[in-house]
């Protein structure tokens, strides 16, 4: 009994088995695909290659005459194209997706502004000024924007702003340790994806769709498994403040994993959410290991070798725990 | 919408023989593909180097090199094994070729020797090995060396015609594959690599405006502009309507002649993957045509008021084509 399903693969199975000529292949494609979808998206894909090489063609324009251009002209460049760009978004209406795609890049564009000003009047402020001024007064206008891509514009900058704080200021001042900060990164991202998830549940519209959910788990993930992979390789575990860091990072790694595991399993199975957890501690599971087989045999071959076994088996293990899981939808 | 098997199959006038294809998603096999590679690659080198350093010549590398292939394509070419398995035995065949390569490369000290044994090894997995896996990396290799070899041996023009002959090879066997091999990995390999040596090298008529010269680099950009024709020629089966057909292949041919051939390849990309309903090269395109426009900020041998006009009249044909679609779409929507 065939299988009820027929996915291109099986079109393509089907050509290399000699069943369909090889010039009937894109026709017999075309059974499976959705025409209307494809069409729209070539419209899209044409509007977007049109616009982003006239953006681009202006870009370029302007970077050319740029050191000619007047000072009041730099301003008025920019200025006017936010203007524009603000008056485009409330006249489109920011809960439709071009109005939200106008304000984003109005913010982006205020950004350019402050930029600007800075390249202008050579203020000599620390680059995290621009990053923290930027966020703070964009702020209301991406309350008042409500779109959930443009919260993810504006936690960018945010980082930015805080990392550069972090690095110019607290760090530079012997008030913090340059390994804290992709814990404090890691901290607000958290932060951002337990408000995401709490908005979501009360079904409000900055929550934004599902892929939203995994850019934010993607980048906490990123974050604390960057930090805790530089502890397992930490130096001097002995010294009292090395020790403290490296349990701060491994045990919040552990807290993060937990937290998005409960996320990812409830209501149901979060596939791609759920790789991306198991591919984190995969990581720093084969790291630890490697590290500890590494400090038993040393520079010898059969180090290597375990390491390789230790690896095969952790991936091997979650691979399986997976595609399990993933046969099994619903808890 | 899930297709119905009976119904496409029916249409198609083929008998089923009731075999489907198993898919796992995507990102599962990014982990499985990640673990499999890591593990395997940590458990050959010791072995491949422990051979080598035994022996005291590169020669040595020679036995375990065979081995690995042997071992690889005993497990391959038996039926059953689970995705993790086909993904270790992937690596240790690719290990084990780039061994044998990196073998006859220091054994003759010649990058086109090394290029030579690369290709008799692809061809020889392209017929047994129909693994994409095995295809993809061994191919892209494959070509990296012969670039390499041609771009010492000869000019940079001539590593533009390797590429642009590997994009039209390899655009053919994605539209039209042939029977009896599974070539996709091969194929894709050779679409994929074209934009990104491309936009390094110095073809695109954009970058020649000043050059009245005959540059022999213009024989690859007038074959990818033919690429692009043949694939809007394939279109025909989506898109019926002939005006907005010929529109597209004249904006294809403007394109062509204006955009670096870097963009240009992007460009490609995206008409297969309109040809193919394919989301992941629609995705790649896109990829490649943000790269492609920050290479031709950094490209020092054009001005940027000259870039500025290409891109500019490049995005007004889009646009031009855009509104035209627009209207296509429209007329045909209240008949439709």
């Amino acid at each position: 009994m065939a299988n009820e399903e027929i996915t291109v693969s099986d079109i393509h199975r089907l050509v290399v088995a000699g069943k369909i000529p090889s010039d009937r292949y894109l026709q017999s494609r075309s059974l499976l695909r959705n025409e209307d979808k494809w069409r729209q998206w070539a419209r899209l894909a044409l509007l977007a290659l049109g616009v982003g090489q006239i953006i681009a063609a202006v870009i370029f324009f302007f970077a050319f005459n740029w050191a000619e251009f007047p000072d009041i002209g730099k301003f008025a460049v920019v200025e006017i194209l936010t203007v524009i760009l603000v008056g485009f978004a409330i006249v489109v209406g920011f809960d439709r997706p071009l109005g939200q795609a106008a304000g984003i890049a109005a913010f982006v564009s205020f950004g350019v502004l402050l930029a600007v000003v800075g390249q202008v009047y050579q203020t000599g402020a620390d680059a995290w000024t621009l990053f923290v001024i930027w966020a703070g007064l964009g702020l209301p206008f991406m309350i008042s924007l409500r779109s959930a891509v443009g919260w993810l514009v504006w936690l960018v900058v945010a980082l930015l702003g805080a990392s550069l704080y972090a690095e110019q200021v607290l760090v530079a001042d012997g008030r913090m340790v340059s390994d804290m900060i992709p814990i404090l990164l890691g901290v607000i991202l958290a932060l951002a994806l337990g408000i995401r998830e709490f908005l979501a549940k009360k079904q409000f519209r900055e929550a934004g769709p599902f892929w939203i959910r995994l850019v934010l788990l993607a980048a906490v993930l990123a974050f604390w498994t960057f930090s805790a992979s530089a502890a397992i390789f930490e130096s001097n575990m002995l010294t009292l403040g090395v020790a403290a860091l490296v349990f701060i990072r491994i045990s919040g790694f552990g807290v993060v994993c937990a937290g998005v595991l409960r996320l990812a399993l409830r209501p149901f199975y979060d596939m791609p959410a759920l790789t991306m957890i198991f591919l984190a501690i995969s990581t720093v599971l084969s790291l630890a290991l490697g590290r500890a087989l590494y400090f038993v045999f040393r520079e010898d071959f059969s180090a290597l070798f375990m390491i390789g076994i230790a690896v095969m088996g952790i991936f091997g293990g979650a691979a399986v725990l997976l595609l399990r899981l993933s046969q099994r939808r619903i808890p | 919408m899930i297709p119905d098997r009976q119904k496409i199959i029916a249409q198609l006038g083929v008998e089923d023989d009731g075999i489907s294809h198993a898919d796992i998603a995507w990102y599962i096999e990014v982990l499985i593909t990640a673990g499999a590679w890591i593990g395997s690659i940590a458990l050959v080198l010791p072995i491949a180097a422990l051979f080598g350093f035994a022996n005291g010549s590169e020669a040595g590398l020679a036995l375990p090199a065979i081995l690995m292939v042997g071992i690889a394509f005993f497990l391959l070419r038996r039926p059953g094994g689970g995705p993790f398995l086909r993904q270790f035995a992937s690596t240790i065949a690719l290990v084990g070729e780039a061994l044998l390569v990196a073998t006859a490369g220091s054994l003759t000290e010649s990058v086109l020797a090394a290029a030579g044994m690369a290709v008799v090894l692809l061809l020889v997995s392209l017929r047994f090995l129909p693994q994409a896996s095995i295809q993809f990396p061994a191919t892209i290799a494959t070509l990296g060396l012969i670039i390499l070899g041609v771009g010492i041996e000869y000019h940079l023009w001539a590593i533009d015609l390797v590429v642009t002959i590997a994009v039209a090879l390899g655009t053919y066997l994605l539209i039209s594959p042939p029977h009896r091999l599974d070539l996709r990995g091969f194929a894709t390999a050779l679409v994929f690599l074209g934009p990104l040596v491309l936009s390094m090298g110095e073809l695109g008529m954009g970058s020649e405006l000043g050059n009245d010269d005959w540059h022999p680099g213009r024989a690859a950009q007038i074959i990818l502009i033919g690429v692009s024709l043949w694939l809007v020629w394939q279109l025909r089966f989506f898109i019926r309507e002939r005006l907005i057909l010929i529109l597209l292949a004249v904006a294809v041919f403007v394109l062509g002649i204006l955009m670096p051939a870097g963009l240009y390849g992007s460009v490609i990309f995206l008409l297969i993957a309109y040809a193919l309903g394919s989301t992941p090269w629609a995705f790649v395109g896109s990829i490649g045509i943000i790269y492609a426009i920050s290479r031709i900020y950094y490209n020092i041998g054009l001005t940027l008021m000259i870039k500025s006009f290409l891109l500019g009249g490049a995005g007004i044909v889009c646009i031009a084509l855009w509104i035209i679609a627009e209207r296509a779409s429209r007329v045909s929507k209240p008949h439709g």
